[in-house]
């Protein structure tokens, strides 16, 4: 009863805040980018909940739980991917002032190499809006057991969407604050002091658990290579702080609000909640699914509302991720998609965004109901994206010889090589991501080498 | 029993906790 309760008082709470909000919101802009002027750190705390969703929560302690404390990679390589983001692109998105990754490829190379970009991305984030819609249901069913997947999937998504179709980025940088903050308390100060008070602290796991899972190796350093390049990569073209960086309210504010956010929230969140998997090894052995080990240590660890309260922290961060890339989701269909087929002025704008999200999130409730694993949805679909967005994104910012033509050609041979050594079993060891990732980047130098002799030739040099 | 470095660890877990209620407090306020 205390967990119906704990859920009930979070999803009220959650629709009050988001709706509240959303009453400033009167133009497209209000919506995707909270008209440019986010607060400082009101962006951190967003920043850090889009981040963290059921990929880090539950998948970090899961990787942790399987192998010990090589599990770490994930949580450390997202991290270190946002940290360098923030680093190198955050400054030079912002000053670009535009509101989505296709929509800066427009403005740089063109629309061609654009509209196949938005095609991948979209592909991208819906991969993602599938796993953390699913996840939402997972995580309503450890509150109320009886509810079947799909009802329980439905409920939340139709609560996500709630709040979050009336008020865009505005809504979701209110609610973000609630959501960090229960993540907080929950993951890097609750859990972890009970955990480790009961088994003895890090001393008392490595005197219980296999010596296997305390090598920092256990994993086998190609996987831990793969995962942490892949994660970490992915990390600095995330779709959805692409948003928020474009939010801010000026270029040092960006880049600040990015690297704080990671630095101060993502990465420790990541390291403890890897080292709640961690504990787990040596608390709850055998579990059936190295997946459901963090609600397992919830559930063995507190009862009541003070378990309620703990878990409520895992509702938080799938929330505040699957609202944000929801609502990226909708922004890019709207922006890339609709309105290049036919322009759109700004009151069909802020609809269609709205129109799209909600389609979107349908969508993703099916592919996500019948979806697999949580992390296995996400790597395997944004794979080809992810090796044809990566070398372009480079490529805008710091070569001036990237062209149209280039990326063109770089888009053809990511997705091809991605899904070609997928099919034939990923047979060199290394991931179907970067295989596909190494051929597009070097498919980008030499094709954009020769293309700009040409375009210098034309006079129309980058 | 816990060790040096478990107080450590948990310790950074409750001082980031700490700050970021300060921060949205400060904030509020300001407003």
């Amino acid at each position: 009863m205390a967990k119906v309760i704990v859920a009930l008082a979070y999803m009220v709470a959650i629709l009050v805040i988001g709706i509240l909000a959303s009453r400033k919101v009167k133009t497209a802009d209000d919506f995707a980018v909270a008209g440019r002027q986010i607060p400082f750190w009101t962006n951190v705390y967003s920043m850090a909940s889009a981040q963290i969703g059921a990929g880090a929560t539950m998948g970090v302690a899961s990787m942790c739980y399987a192998y010990g404390i090589s599990g770490q990679t994930l949580g450390i390589g997202a991290a270190l991917g946002a940290i360098l983001s923030g680093l190198v692109f955050a400054k030079k998105i912002r000053e670009a002032n535009v509101t989505t990754i296709p929509e800066l490829i427009r403005n740089s190379l063109g629309k061609r190499a654009a509209d196949l970009i938005s095609i991948l991305s979209i592909f991208s984030v819906f991969s993602i809006l599938a796993g953390q819609v699913r996840s939402l249901g997972t995580i309503l069913q450890i509150f109320i057991p009886s509810l079947d997947l799909f009802t329980a999937i439905l409920i939340m998504s139709v609560i996500m969407l709630g709040y979050s179709v009336a008020g865009g980025l505005v809504s979701a940088t209110k609610t973000d604050k609630l959501n960090i903050i229960i993540m907080v308390l929950s993951v890097m100060v609750i859990i972890p002091i009970i955990s480790f008070t009961r088994i003895g602290g890090l001393g008392g796991i490595a005197a219980k658990v296999d010596p296997k899972y305390v090598n920092p190796t256990n994993m086998g350093v190609s996987q831990m290579i793969s995962m942490m390049l892949y994660f970490g990569l992915i990390g600095m073209v995330n779709n959805e702080n692409f948003i928020r960086i474009c939010g801010a309210k000026n270029a040092n504010e960006a880049r600040g609000a990015t690297i704080t956010a990671s630095l101060l929230i993502y990465l420790p969140y990541m390291i403890f909640a890897g080292l709640i998997g961690y504990a787990g090894i040596a608390l709850i052995p055998n579990l059936e699914s190295s997946d459901s080990i963090f609600p397992a240590m919830i559930d063995q660890m507190a009862g009541g509302v003070a378990g309620a309260f703990l878990l409520s922290g895992l509702l938080a961060a799938v929330m505040g991720t699957a609202a944000s890339v929801a609502m990226t989701t909708g922004i890019m269909v709207a922006r890339d998609v609709v309105n290049r087929i036919k322009p759109l002025d700004g009151n069909k704008m802020l609809l269609t965004q709205r129109i799209a999200m909600i389609v979107a999130t349908v969508a993703a409730i099916f592919v996500g109901y019948f979806g697999r694993s949580i992390v296995g949805i996400m790597e395997d679909v944004g794979a080809p994206a992810a090796a044809a967005i990566i070398p372009i994104f480079c490529g805008i910012f710091f070569w001036k010889k990237m062209n149209e033509k280039g990326a063109l050609v770089t888009i053809a041979v990511a997705v091809i090589s991605t899904l070609g050594y997928w099919a034939l079993g990923s047979p060199l060891g290394i991931s179907h991501f970067i295989f596909g990732l190494i051929c597009s980047t070097i498919t980008m130098i030499i094709a954009c080498n020769l293309t700009y002799e040409e375009k210098a030739k034309e006079g129309v040099g980058m | 029993m816990l060790g040096f470095w478990d107080y450590v660890i948990l310790g950074i877990g409750c001082l980031i906790a700490v700050y970021l209620i300060y921060n949205m407090v400060i904030e509020a306020v300001k407003k």
